[in-house]
């Protein structure tokens, strides 16, 4: 992982509310959305690095990023 | 003894593996054979999915002219620091991140390029400090805590054991300071740390060991010690001179 990772929301977490579950390449991760300037939903694409998310993407975006990592490594 | 390099690699690229944020899926298997000591083809696999690390043993590697990414100067190199880093030819370093970064980075390209010519070398705290978009975070005051640990525990540092206690260390060490407009490294603090993947290996009080997020990689000779405070800190000068110079909007690519 070198800039980030392209990841989709799966599910908010109840108890804590910078905390999401996230599909990232295929793997479910919980990652802190607390640096975002808005709330994420289900479904929604994120720029994760190091556990946090960055920002927001939209699947577009995660797609064309997603295809720059599968050519040459995350 | 001297650890083997596949398993020098294992103790400093397990703990962001184990925390999910680099590397194998299955960081079990991959901790594992730094438990059981053994080197096979499955590590070489595994090592090659840490795509940050990585593309830069294998720049370290053929600009010094060793065959092995995983020999162990090699590893020590990336992660610690050694004489090899001022051996490879600075085109080579550039190539390599033109090859690696330019499709992903796009316009922030040249800010990272500026960082080789400037006289990064391909270090872990190069990577740390010069790559990774956290410290252009710094500059957001809402952000700047959170991008400050992440810079601290993701750069590999250095420590003195204060107690052992079975597989959890006390270390004294100092952490990043960022006072708004340099990253600098603050007042010695104590933390506790995991043992090395491996164990405590021997390590006692006194020793100087290096960190990675919060286990201890290694103990540190002093020569190890001093090329690790060395690369840092050369890095640290640097980016703060960039940040003096640029803002750090820049490093996101914003300004």
């Amino acid at each position: 992982m070198c800039l980030g990772i392209p990841a989709r929301v799966r599910s908010l977490s109840a108890g804590h509310p910078d905390l999401v579950e996230v599909d990232l390449a295929g793997v479910p991760r919980l990652i802190n959305v607390g640096l975002l300037d808005e709330p994420v939903a289900p479904g929604d694409w994120v720029l994760v690095h190091m556990g946090f998310a960055l920002s927001t993407m939209t699947e577009q975006e995660a797609a064309d990023a997603l295809r720059v990592f599968t050519e040459a490594g995350p | 003894m001297s650890l083997s390099g596949p398993l020098l690699f294992v103790r400093y690229a397990y703990p962001p593996n184990r925390l999910g944020y680099c590397g194998p899926a299955d960081s079990a298997a991959f901790g594992e054979y730094g438990v059981a000591g053994t080197v096979d083809g499955g590590l070489l696999q595994l090592a090659r999915q840490f795509s940050g690390a990585w593309p830069y043993l294998e720049l370290i590697a053929a600009g010094t002219g060793i065959r092995d990414p995983l020999d162990r100067r090699v590893v020590e190199a990336y992660w610690v620091g050694n004489r090899l880093l001022d051996t490879i030819p600075l085109t080579q370093v550039a190539d390599s991140m033109e090859e690696r970064f330019r499709p992903r980075v796009g316009t922030r390209f040249g800010w990272l390029a500026d960082g080789v010519l400037q006289g990064g070398v391909p270090h872990h705290s190069f990577h740390v400090f010069g790559v990774y978009p956290w410290v252009g975070l710094l500059g957001d005051d809402r952000k700047a805590d959170k991008a400050l640990t992440v810079l601290d525990r993701c750069r590999i540092r250095w420590g003195q054991v204060t107690a052992v206690h079975d597989r959890q260390l006390t270390v004294r060490s100092r952490p990043l300071h960022w006072d708004g407009c340099l990253l600098t490294l603050g007042a010695p603090v104590v933390e506790f740390a995991e043992a090395p993947v491996a164990g405590p290996d021997g390590i006692a009080v006194g020793d100087w060991v290096s960190l990675h997020w919060h286990w201890v990689c290694d103990r540190l000779t002093g020569r190890q010690l001093r090329a690790l405070r060395g690369y840092t800190l050369h890095h640290l000068e640097l980016v703060n001179h960039r940040v003096e110079h640029s803002g750090p909007a820049l490093a996101l690519g914003t300004g």
